[in-house]
């Protein structure tokens, strides 16, 4: 019951260990402790979505949890998405069809849409627009990243053809 | 912001956590899904000495469904996981429905049924939805076990009849009706906001009339409202033809509260027109089960 303790987790396939003050936020240790700043901080109330993360496979907001509340998970943040600069599908996707501007929001729509690609991997537009309800972006309209996440859907499963995405 | 300081404790018994509830008081706070707690913390809205989470409680996490008892939730079970279970739709369609509208994924893959309802925001569907079902909490405390029906539950303005050495250690929703029909509307302004105003019905036809009827408003006062008179006005009437009634008698009998977002005479408006759809639909649930035939 001491104000610190020490947490053991993996994040982004690598096993971290690290004291820390229990009211410090996953958000805070991923950042601050791990120097990993692709997790963006923008409301600390769980509504903006730019600190979403994957807890154990699923999308969670890493504002709303304890870094204690890691002890003994697994965390994926936006930098553990692709491997050895290989963009994935959907990162690829959004680069194509310019699925951002600024980039504040961009690292936990990419987290939030990996996991919804997951989940249904063959949406619609109706879909796609109600899962990303959860992240706000004030500066592209989100135009570009419905089109992004569609045409991610498309090349993960097999249709790979850029120019019927684009059409 | 940032939470204040506090310790914590995060034990493995429900024995250890009603200790220390019970020794604490109302200077610990229960922490489960954190959905609505952390941001009252990083808020610095709430300043609990102690939070006691209780994630590592397995006796906390059931989930179970049955034919004779309906639906038993404990207190860790994510709103996700309700949502994901492939008995919920036949177990309990009106749940199945309102489960989806509470927030966005990513905050359901983390809150919990029992935290919503301890939490008793106002704005909340699952409040409103045990109130319409007439569900139960399981309230635990060092002192013993008592059984709540949701009615008695809900009090005011995030405020419920638990004690502070009391703990939500389930809730059970009775087995479902199949010749109900059902419906929840709401109306907010961007999908997963608070809804600035909500109803939930479930009522059952007998002979192409109204045969029972449970109508709940959200979102509108303190806590969610039954609107008893209306219920009564409908029975033995053709609900799905009365409609424009309805949304009159509930406009009439609802309580609403203005703030910055709406005012109170909007929130009885919308009140109305809300329970004019969501009347609707579950008429036509209702009338399809077959049972008036």
């Amino acid at each position: 019951m001491s104000d610190r303790r020490t947490v053991l987790l993996t994040v982004n396939g690598s096993r971290v260990e690290r004291e820390v003050p229990v009211r410090l936020t996953l958000a805070d240790l991923l950042r601050d402790s791990l120097g990993l700043t692709g997790t963006h901080l923008g409301c600390e109330q769980g509504v903006c979505g730019a600190c979403t993360v994957m807890l154990d496979g699923e999308a969670v907001r890493s504002c709303l949890l304890l870094a204690v509340q890691a002890h003994d998970k697994d965390v994926t943040t936006v930098e553990g998405l692709s491997w050895g600069g290989v963009l994935t599908p959907l990162q690829e996707a959004f680069h194509l069809h310019h699925a951002l501007q600024c980039g504040f929001c961009t690292p936990g729509i990419l987290v939030s849409a990996t996991a919804f690609l997951r989940e249904t991997p063959d949406p619609d537009e109706a879909a796609v627009r109600d899962a990303l309800g959860g992240n706000l972006c004030r500066c592209t309209g989100y135009s570009g990243i419905v089109r992004a996440i569609l045409d991610a859907a498309q090349r993960m499963n097999g249709s790979t053809s850029r120019s019927s995405a684009d059409a | 912001m940032k939470p204040p300081l506090f310790s914590y404790a995060d034990p493995e018994s429900l024995q250890e956590t009603l200790e220390l509830l019970a020794v604490r008081g109302d200077t610990a706070k229960v922490l489960a899904g954190g959905q609505s707690l952390m941001p009252l913390l990083n808020f610095r809205l709430a300043r609990p000495e102690m939070i006691v989470d209780i994630n590592r409680v397995q006796e906390l996490h059931t989930l179970a469904f049955s034919d004779s008892a309906g639906i038993r939730v404990g207190a860790t079970v994510r709103q996700r996981e309700l949502e994901r279970s492939s008995a919920l739709c036949t177990a309990n369609p009106l749940l199945a429905e309102a489960l989806p509208l509470i927030g966005h994924f990513q905050i359901r893959n983390r809150g919990t049924v029992c935290g919503s309802l301890a939490h008793a925001d106002p704005a909340s569907e699952l409040p409103a939805v045990a109130l319409a079902v007439d569900a139960e909490m399981t309230v635990v405390s060092r002192g013993g076990r008592r059984i709540v029906p949701a009615d008695d539950f809900f009090v005011s303005y995030l405020t419920t009849s638990l004690a502070a050495d009391e703990l939500l250690a389930d809730v059970s929703f009775p087995p479902w009706k199949t010749q109900d029909g059902w419906a929840i509307e709401e109306l907010a302004r961007r999908a997963g906001d608070f809804a600035l105003a909500g109803i939930v019905v479930r009522l059952s036809a007998e002979r192409g009339t109204c045969a029972a009827a449970r109508i709940v408003a959200f979102g509108l006062g303190g806590r969610p409202q039954r609107m008893t008179a209306t219920e009564q006005a409908m029975l033995g009437s053709t609900a799905g033809e009365a409609i424009a009634e309805i949304e009159q008698a509930v406009r009439s009998e609802v309580e609403s509260e203005g703030d910055i977002h709406a005012s109170a005479e909007y929130r009885s408006e919308v009140a109305g027109a809300l329970a004019g759809r969501a009347v609707t639909r579950a008429w036509e649930r209702a009338i399809a089960t077959g049972a008036n035939a």
